[in-house]
């Protein structure tokens, strides 16, 4: 359980996504404004960067059709790491350089009042870009300290729903993240849970939390994402880790316990059939259950009792059971 | 007397011992050692002869003459003591007659159970004797033959039956928990033994394979250790095994055997002026040369040493076509401002020089191995090349340098990538947006607001009481799930945490025949499963319940949640029964 590759000396990169998907922050139903969730986020960047004096931060805007660096901006690599921002006495100038940078970002951002909306999949926010270009960052921070001190994680803030044409690219990003163990944390601000971000969290052993009143989003924050990766081994931090994994099929979007699964795609279907609809794979065999042999013949599209080619490449599909658990898969045939 | 003994039995020798300090006679008869003691009409000890399993003499010289022996029963022994005045005649006797049976034994288990019977076991004296001689007990040299592992394979190169049951017997010999759960099933009369085995063929062929597999020859250097005996006699064992690799390691000792043996010498013969010649032991420091010579081995050694010393014969080229071997024009290029590289030639320095001998044994050793498992390598081509250009074209060709041919392959053409979402997620979410609304305004609507709203950091916060007590709720539930479970492992005595396993793990076997058997052919087999799944659910599982409620209600606890998944599947099994076939139940009634 405890990660010994963590010291009380690493520096944090700590990857802040911040979604600011208008039509979620505007929408009559959003219990709080992104000005004032904004407050609250900066306190949090600011705290974050006062924990250690080598903690770095990186923001990352997820708005509609496009994803953004906030903080460190481009410029900043090119001019060194001074903005043309006034300085204020009663502000330490670090924070003050972030909280400008953050802001004037999203102003940009929200100034353009033509994003690209695509057709499909009206007003989204582009997480999956998002968590691209934070990984890309991260690794990129990684190679120039080449002592490894340097302990990255990420955190995304959301509010808006799944956006289903993101799934694979997310997928992707998750895999990417727990290959390289950075955690990543997922913070839905309100409304009904994000399942990919919930599997994201559960799958790099991130925290994913809910909180039950947007309001007290800076407590939530301070509580369960501040500790760096150090201190998460001595502590128990809130967070579920109940992920709903089960599969539903891909026909009927009916929950299935056993499932066919399309070999070349993994598509997954409660009953079987000759041709893939997902990828349009064909199979040249019957399935193996007695209660699928029934369907199987009524579509009778394939040959009957015809030999299973075996070339590589040819796709085997066989009844795959969807659920880990022992006594599952003897016991449920669905009916 | 002779009542004692059953008939047939005859008394090989006889002698007044002294047994737990009393006196009376021991025996040693056709079938068994017996002792009775001074006045007794029936032996006290009696030993058969097939359950001795050693025996031990104490050092001559020594105030008492005794001899322990030791049985095939662990921690069984007898020791007794000759008490005549030939007492050291008398156990010579007892000894020699002890090791004479256990010698016989060996050499029979040998023959049956080893394709060559140890040479050493063929000669009784070779057992218990304390004279040893060197270059004792020779052995019937059958070399190549054997690696062959015999009796376990016999049976099993058929596929009758009988092979599968041999199968069936060594792997629940092998694996515990198998064999457990074919106790619970198949003596439990659960299932039929053919039903057991249906499910697990896989294994089966495993362990077929497995006992198929041929162990090759062992490709260690030989290292002949001689054993000392006593008397600082030097024994050496030499087994078959043992032969097979001294003719590998040398081949000129092959030759020399194949050329004298047996005409000239006998067996032990050669094998003996082989220990004492200066061929075996040039290797070993203290032994200078002052061994006797022998023409036979001081001619294998020469062979040997020449063999070593020079260097390994090039590759014939024979096969590479004249037209585009290099060689054959050399002299065309006599003006040439290459030489031939000669510092990395083997054998210049010193230290190669004496090591290149041995590398090249060594060498050569690992070849004779490779070929007599692999066989020999294959030539490459017959003759020559014919001179014409495609033979060129083939010659030249290196397949290294050849494009590799892509597999074909599949592509992965998905239609709408968002199926994979929605079988998780469920329905298709989007943001929302009202209708009649047009995304345009939203968006100018919301960056006026964002504008007029400055983000004040200076502003104090608002947190909601109960938010901290969320918080601390959430972290109180996951503290308590990273604690060790208190569940049967733990809670239970082990026995009946194991008994617990094992019930489930019938269970799941019989689940498993149940569901596999719902097809229409399988009536009766179903009916059978029903039968078993209604005698785990109450008999089984009630027994283990009512064993660990009477430890507690913590075990009560911990064995109903062990429990549940189990009878919860076979609830839901038995439902299944029920409303599948209501049909044939309702046909059988009336009848």
């Amino acid at each position: 359980m405890k990660d010994h590759s963590t010291t009380e000396d690493d520096s944090n990169l700590l990857v802040i996504v911040i979604d600011t998907n208008p039509f979620e922050w505007e929408h009559s139903s959003a219990p709080i404004k992104l000005n004032d969730a904004l407050q609250h986020i900066l306190t949090f960047m600011n705290a974050h960067l006062a924990g250690r004096h080598d903690n770095k931060l990186a923001v990352i805007a997820s708005h509609v059709g496009v994803s953004q660096f906030l903080y460190p901006t481009l410029n900043d690599h090119i001019l060194g790491s001074t903005q043309q921002t006034e300085k204020d006495a009663n502000v330490y100038q670090n924070f003050k350089v972030v909280n400008d940078a953050v802001l004037s970002g999203i102003r940009g951002l929200l100034e353009d009042h033509r994003p690209t909306l695509e057709e499909k999949d009206l007003g989204s926010s582009k997480i999956a870009a998002s968590l691209s270009l934070g990984l890309c960052y991260i690794n990129q921070a990684l190679k120039l300290d080449g002592m490894g001190h340097v302990k990255p994680r990420i955190l995304v803030l959301t509010v808006s729903p799944d956006s289903s044409s993101d799934y694979i690219p997310i997928m992707n990003c998750i895999f990417s993240a727990q290959k390289a163990n950075i955690p990543i944390d997922v913070c839905k601000i309100w409304g009904e849970d994000a399942v990919f971000l919930q599997q994201a969290a559960h799958i790099t052993e991130g925290i994913y939390m809910r909180p039950s009143d947007p309001a007290g989003l800076l407590q939530v924050l301070m509580f369960s994402f501040l500790p760096d990766m150090f201190s998460r081994n001595y502590l128990y931090l809130p967070g579920q880790d109940q992920v709903d994994f089960r599969a539903a099929c891909f026909c009927h979007k009916k929950i299935v316990d056993i499932g066919y699964v399309c070999s070349v795609c993994l598509s997954i279907f409660c009953s079987f059939s000759p041709v893939c609809s997902t990828c349009r794979t064909k199979f040249a065999f019957q399935p193996l259950l007695s209660q699928a042999r029934r369907l199987g013949a009524r579509t009778a599209a394939s040959n009957p009792g015809s030999p299973k080619t075996s070339t590589p490449g040819t796709p085997v599909g066989t009844p795959t059971n969807l659920t880990s658990s022992a006594t599952m898969a003897i016991s449920t045939p669905s009916q | 007397m002779s009542s004692m003994w059953d008939a047939g039995e005859t008394i090989t020798t006889q002698a007044p011992t002294q047994f737990r300090k009393r006196l009376g006679t021991l025996f040693l008869t056709s079938k068994r050692l017996a002792w009775v003691p001074q006045g007794g009409l029936a032996p006290t000890v009696s030993v058969l002869n097939s359950d001795i399993k050693n025996l031990f003499v104490n050092a001559e010289g020594s105030a008492k003459v005794m001899i322990k022996i030791v049985e095939v029963k662990p921690d069984t022994s007898h020791s007794f003591i000759f008490t005549s005045s030939s007492a050291l005649a008398e156990r010579d006797v007892f000894k020699d007659g002890i090791s004479g049976i256990l010698a016989t034994r060996q050499a029979l288990a040998n023959a049956s159970g080893a394709s060559a019977g140890s040479a050493a076991g063929s000669s009784p004296s070779s057992v218990a004797s304390p004279t040893m001689s060197d270059a004792s007990a020779p052995g019937t040299p059958r070399i190549g033959a054997g690696s062959a592992p015999g009796g376990m394979r016999r049976g099993l190169n058929g596929s009758g039956p009988s092979a599968e049951m041999k199968l069936r017997f060594a792997l629940l010999k092998q694996n515990k928990d198998l064999a457990m759960l074919h106790k619970d099933l198949v003596m439990g009369k659960h299932v039929s033994e053919e039903e057991f085995w249906e499910t697990r063929k896989h294994l089966l062929r495993n362990q077929a394979v497995m006992d198929h597999q041929q162990k090759g020859q062992s490709s260690a250097w030989l290292d002949l250790k001689p054993e000392t005996g006593e008397s600082n006699d030097v024994k050496y064992v030499m087994t078959p095994q043992v032969i097979h690799s001294v003719c590998q390691q040398y081949p000129s000792i092959k030759k020399a055997y194949d050329t004298w043996v047996p005409g000239t010498l006998s067996e032990a013969e050669f094998w003996k002026r082989y220990f004492q010649s200066r061929f075996f032991h040039r290797s070993r420091s203290g032994r200078g040369a002052n061994e006797p010579d022998d023409d036979i081995f001081d001619q294998a050694l020469a062979e040997d040493e020449n063999e070593t010393r020079a260097p390994p014969k090039r590759i014939k080229l024979d096969h590479i076509n004249k037209l585009v071997d290099l060689s054959t024009t050399e002299e065309d290029h006599l003006e040439s401002y290459t030489s031939p590289d000669s510092t990395m030639a083997a054998g210049k320095t010193k230290e190669s020089k004496e090591a290149m001998p041995l590398i090249r044994r060594f060498n050569r050793y690992a070849q004779r191995v490779l070929d007599s498992t692999v066989g020999p390598p294959k030539k490459t081509s017959a003759g020559p090349e014919p001179f014409n250009m495609s033979g060129v074209e083939r010659a030249i060709v290196m397949e290294d340098l050849q494009e590799q041919k892509e597999a074909s392959k599949i592509v992965l053409d998905i239609q709408d990538t968002r199926r994979y979402f929605e079988s998780q997620g469920g329905d298709t979410k989007s943001s929302k947006i009202a209708e009649g609304q047009n995304p345009g305004d939203i968006l100018k609507h919301f960056y006026r607001d964002f504008i007029s709203n400055e983000v004040v950091l200076d502003k104090p916060f608002h947190i909601p009481g109960g938010t901290f007590d969320a918080l601390m709720k959430n972290v109180k539930v996951n503290r308590a799930k990273m604690m060790p479970p208190q569940d049967g492992s733990q809670l239970l005595p082990p026995a009946l945490y194991q008994e617990a396993l094992s019930c489930h793990a019938t269970g799941n076997e019989i689940l498993r025949h149940f569901w596999a058997s719902t097809g229409a052919d399988k009536e009766a087999k179903h009916a059978r499963m029903v039968e078993s799944l209604n005698k785990i659910r109450d008999e089984n599982i009630k027994s283990l319940m009512i064993q660990a409620s009477s430890l507690g209600a913590n075990c009560h606890d911990a064995m109903k949640m062990m429990l549940k998944p189990m009878q919860g599947a076979i609830h839901k099994a038995l439902k299944h029964a029920e409303t599948a076939r209501p049909r044939p139940m309702a046909r059988k009634l009336p009848a």
